[in-house]
């Protein structure tokens, strides 16, 4: 047993199979640190790479997210006060009035497997929610989508709401309509169009911890 | 000018169009549901009480509007994303505000276990079961589809000298089994039981085209949409697409053009990288219609000879930009891709708030050239 195994269960999606693979590593005494960083996120940023070069799609990163997320079930209650802090922290939803998820949540996956802390508020997400979760967990990144064009106002109040809080965070955004030029219109910090830019754009932002 | 003429008259333009010829201009098709909303200045939740008063808010719009050769479709309810999503769909006047746009709640209707019950029951039975007892269950009586007022939607268009083109709409047992599934549930069958998932969608596919062409045909209607969008190779390794994908969306499209009808091919999202297998399907019996995702300078080099393409003025174009852009692009796209083969129309759907003088740009661009 070997974190390599738990760094190809991810890459093959052995969904089902990972959580024992994982529990055996930490029974064998391998620290929870290496066995993120070695055995989940490092697996991840290849998924990210991949995709990145047009060899893996969308399906394939959402099976690694999936893989990887079953993983952290059986790692998180180790994690507490024995990592160093992650890559930072990220509120992640869909603003108000729009229901489609399924690009945030690969976002979200990908986030959570490049080592950040996301808080997922689902869909339809007001802007006082937004507003207060960014400050309850004392977000870095606040990072927005939007699938409808009827739903991107929804987007740039949100924004302009989280850049004039009293508490300083940076906001990300993304959907099929949203451009960079409408990022910047906005005034977000960013545009991302897909997740693993998501991850880069978020490690762009905060910098080196 | 007789309505029965102008009716005659425009629908040429658009039948001259896809099969490659030269039409005496560029048509333009309408494409837009929400948009009528806003464009005639009436509530959402009044735009879907019914087929019937959907069609007649949408040809108020086409008053606002100024123009356009033919609509897309001519008629609108949300229970028909329910049957092509396989869930249900939160409406404007019932679940949300009276002028939110409806939207489809994606969940867990399916299990793994009907994948095997596709074929015990036969899909016919099974969509039936399906949508009574888990989609459409929570209706009041008076909302369920079959009770709802439809009209004589191409009646209704004709009478003011505008064709309707589609008269049905189909897609691939994926988009069925996606939307059932959800998008996660559904990856998951797909690297985890391919071959069950694969027996369902031989099942399935023999149902799906029959019967909207049969009603298209019976109706007087040309054409039959065959509607692409998690199917879209940008979404599919290339060994998920030839596995999953193409083969079902082509077996659907050589079922409609056999059925005497055209096939307006609806691809959402990006088709640029397996365009050259479109070279498969019939030619000069389809419609391309792309919804800006698609490179369709691309499509015109590499399938413009064979299918007529149809689109792609992008949504956030007509939301956020300014006439002169939008004709511009149209300008743009009638000399690129025209004149052959080609019809201008939105990437999809005019969007819900589109501003009104950019659609109106785009039919006078067609109209004036």
């Amino acid at each position: 047993m070997s974190i390599q195994d738990i760094f190809n269960a991810v890459i093959s999606y052995d969904r089902l199979g990972i959580a024992a693979l994982t529990e055996k590593e930490i029974t064998a005494g391998t620290s929870v640190q290496r066995i993120l960083n070695q055995g989940l996120i490092a697996p991840m940023d290849e998924v990210g790479r991949k995709f990145s070069e047009g060899v893996l799609f969308m399906p394939e990163m959402m099976m690694a997210g999936q893989t990887m997320k079953e993983a952290m079930k059986v790692l998180k209650p180790h994690l507490v006060g024995k990592v160093a802090s992650p890559a930072g922290t990220v509120v992640i939803a869909t603003v108000k009035g729009d229901l489609h998820d399924i690009g945030k949540n690969l976002v979200a996956l990908m986030l959570e497997g490049g080592g950040f802390t996301v808080h997922d508020l689902g869909v339809d997400v007001p802007t006082e929610k937004l507003v207060e979760e960014a400050r309850r967990t004392q977000a870095d990144i606040v990072a927005l989508s939007a699938l409808l064009t009827t739903t991107m106002p929804a987007m740039a109040e949100t924004t302009a709401a989280l850049k004039t809080a009293p508490r300083e965070v940076r906001v990300i955004v993304g959907g099929a309509p949203v451009t960079e030029a409408f990022a910047q219109k906005i005034g977000a910090d960013g545009y991302a169009e897909n997740g693993p830019k998501a991850v880069e754009l978020a490690r762009t932002l905060l910098g080196p911890r | 000018m007789e309505t029965t003429q102008l009716l005659q008259e425009r629908l040429k333009l658009v039948l001259d169009a896809a099969a490659l010829e030269k039409p005496d201009r560029t048509p333009v098709v309408l494409e837009y549901s929400a948009f009528a909303a806003y464009a005639a200045g009436r509530s959402m939740a009044d735009f879907v009480s019914s087929p019937a008063r959907a069609t007649e808010i949408m040809i108020e719009a086409r008053h606002k509007v100024g123009g356009g050769d033919a609509m897309n479709y001519g008629t609108f309810t949300p229970h028909s994303l329910s049957y092509l999503f396989m869930s249900k769909v939160r409406t404007p006047g019932h679940e949300l505000p009276d002028n939110d746009i409806w939207q489809v709640d994606e969940k867990e209707l399916m299990t793994r276990d009907d994948y095997d019950l596709i074929r015990e029951m036969g899909w016919p039975g099974f969509l039936d079961r399906f949508m009574a007892e888990r989609v459409f269950n929570d209706l009041p009586e008076a909302l369920r589809p079959e009770n709802l007022p439809r009209g004589n939607t191409r009646r209704a268009w004709a009478e003011i000298g505008v064709p309707v083109l589609m008269g049905g709409d189909v897609t691939t047992p994926l988009e069925l089994l996606s939307g059932g599934r959800t998008m996660m549930g559904f990856i998951t069958d797909l690297f985890e039981i391919p071959d069950t998932v694969e027996a369902a969608m031989e099942s399935i596919c023999p149902h799906l085209a029959k019967v909207a062409c049969r009603r298209a045909k019976a109706a007087g209607f040309p054409a039959v949409w065959v509607g692409g969008w998690r199917a879209a190779p940008s979404m599919l390794s290339p060994a998920l697409w030839d596995r999953f994908a193409w083969p079902y969306f082509k077996r659907l499209v050589e079922e409609v053009v056999e059925m005497g009808l055209i096939a307006i091919l609806h691809l959402d999202a990006n088709w640029t990288s397996r365009l050259d297998r479109f070279r498969e399907l019939p030619g000069g019996r389809c419609i391309m219609s792309l919804d800006g995702e698609t490179d369709i300078f691309q499509a015109k080099r590499i399938v413009g000879d064979h299918l007529c393409l149809m689109g792609d003025v992008p949504a956030a174009l007509l939301y956020l930009g300014e006439p002169a852009e939008v004709r511009d692009y149209c300008r743009k796209l009638i000399r690129e891709i025209g004149p052959e083969g080609f019809i201008l129309q939105s990437g999809c759907d005019i969007p819900a708030n589109a501003k009104l003088e950019n659609a109106r740009a785009m039919v006078e661009t067609a109209l004036d050239a």
